[in-house]
């Protein structure tokens, strides 16, 4: 199975560390193939909002960064786990700019589904969304925010929801990862 | 005569929806008692020069950040700039000697028709304000950004108008601020939303260079 993992490289924080090397090993010892981005603040431009991809380069982006290969290979996965430490409720500024540069993946067409307004999709398959938003000082409200935030990043997305957890502490590291991991149905490996 | 600071964050800059509502905004207000001014995150971008930015925004009465939604939250770059204006806040020891630090106001424009969607985004805004220790007040969730970026006509003036109102609103407000923080509105165009979407995608259809 294929995974896309992205991960924030310039957060220097411990519980970040940790839950990347957790969530890793964790991969390591099962049968998900994981392509793993860490990306550093300099490696990723933000997006412009110039449209190119939607409406010169069919769903290519036109900056040549690592922003554009997660965007290209995106669809080609099964999952798409987020790791980003929870800022003000949204994520990291490397993270979000990610996610913006991931837009290509949809046509600019608008539809109505459900009574609400979303884009047509570009492709016929998309990853399922796990976000795990991680940070011992996240206060409730911003908890909420960000859980809000990331199942309508998965409607955007073209699926019905994501898989949301927030690590606050390094003790709900095993058991966070552990979820991950069962979730995209991989046995539990005891540690 | 306070002191307002309008921050355009879209990725755009000058060519942008959120340009367009600042300036909706900027014309309904009084200048013999505000005194406005605009920064553009997108030209800090290419500068650097952040220190003088957060200077002048430290000593404002009030603050409106405007921006495009993006993914349901704010561009990328307007959360750089709230994490680099909350780490000068925090460390600026003058600023901390201020008896008030500014009032925060928020003008977020979204690509669907639905005004709702912004609220993300400026739940996002009301946290960054807690954190950095200014005054939230509210905002401004607005639907159809592209259209209401469209030159003025008649007839779009008039589909214009609930936004144009909660503008004026705003600005009311901008000049005598309440004193406790507001409830956020929400507000698009007048036109049903199947009728944006076919608008949208007949535009849409005649830009496109590549593969339709
Ligand atoms: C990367 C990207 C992501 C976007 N995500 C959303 C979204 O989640 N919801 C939405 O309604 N519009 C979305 N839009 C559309 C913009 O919000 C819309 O075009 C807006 O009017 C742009 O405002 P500006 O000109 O001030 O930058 C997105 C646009 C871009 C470029």
């Amino acid at each position: 199975m294929q995974v896309l993992l992205l991960t924030d490289e310039s957060d220097e924080s411990e519980l970040g560390k940790s839950l990347k090397e957790g969530l890793l090993d964790l991969i390591g010892r099962s049968k998900v193939e994981a392509r793993h981005f860490g990306i550093r603040s300099g490696d990723i431009r933000n997006c412009l909002g110039c449209f190119s991809c939607w409406i010169k380069t069919n769903g290519k982006c036109i900056i040549g960064d690592v922003g554009k290969q997660i965007s290209d290979c995106y669809t080609e996965n099964e999952f798409a786990i987020v790791l980003s430490p929870v800022k003000f409720g949204c994520y990291s500024t490397v993270i979000k700019h990610v996610l913006d540069r991931i837009t290509p993946n949809n046509l600019p067409f608008l539809i109505r589904y459900r009574n609400r307004t979303r884009h047509k999709a570009r492709y016929d398959q998309y990853p399922q969304l796990v976000v795990v938003g991680y940070g011992g000082d996240t206060s409730e409200a911003e908890a909420q925010t960000f859980a809000a935030l990331a199942k309508a990043n998965a409607v955007n997305f073209q699926k019905e929801s994501a898989k949301v957890y927030l690590c606050r502490g390094k003790d709900e590291i095993i058991n966070i990862t552990g979820q991950v991991l069962k979730l995209m149905g991989m046995e539990e490996v005891t540690v | 005569m306070s002191k307002i600071c309008f921050v355009n964050g879209s990725p755009r800059g000058k060519n942008s929806g959120s340009s367009y509502l600042i300036e909706r905004t900027v014309a309904f207000l009084n200048d013999k008692k505000t005194e406005a001014v605009i920064i553009y995150i997108s030209d800090l971008l290419k500068s650097g020069e952040y220190q003088s930015a957060f200077e002048s925004i430290a000593m404002m009465d009030r603050i409106v950040f405007a921006f495009p939604l993006y993914q349901d939250s704010p561009p990328g770059i307007m959360l750089d700039f709230l994490g680099k204006l909350e780490a000068y806040l925090l460390t600026d020891n003058e600023n901390r000697k201020r008896d008030s630090l500014p009032q925060v106001y928020a003008i977020v424009n979204s690509g669907f028709i639905e005004s709702r969607n912004n609220r993300h985004a400026l739940k996002i805004l009301a946290h960054f304000c807690r954190r950095a220790g200014l005054n939230w007040q509210y905002g401004l969730g607005i639907g159809a950004g592209e259209f209401m970026k469209k030159q003025d006509n008649l007839l779009y003036l008039w589909m214009k108008q609930p936004v144009i109102k909660a503008l004026s609103a705003l600005c009311n407000e901008l000049e005598n601020p309440s004193r406790h923080p507001q409830d956020n509105v929400f507000v698009s165009p007048g036109m049903p939303a199947f009728i944006y979407n076919f608008a949208a995608n007949k535009e849409w259809r005649n830009r496109m260079e590549c593969k339709k």
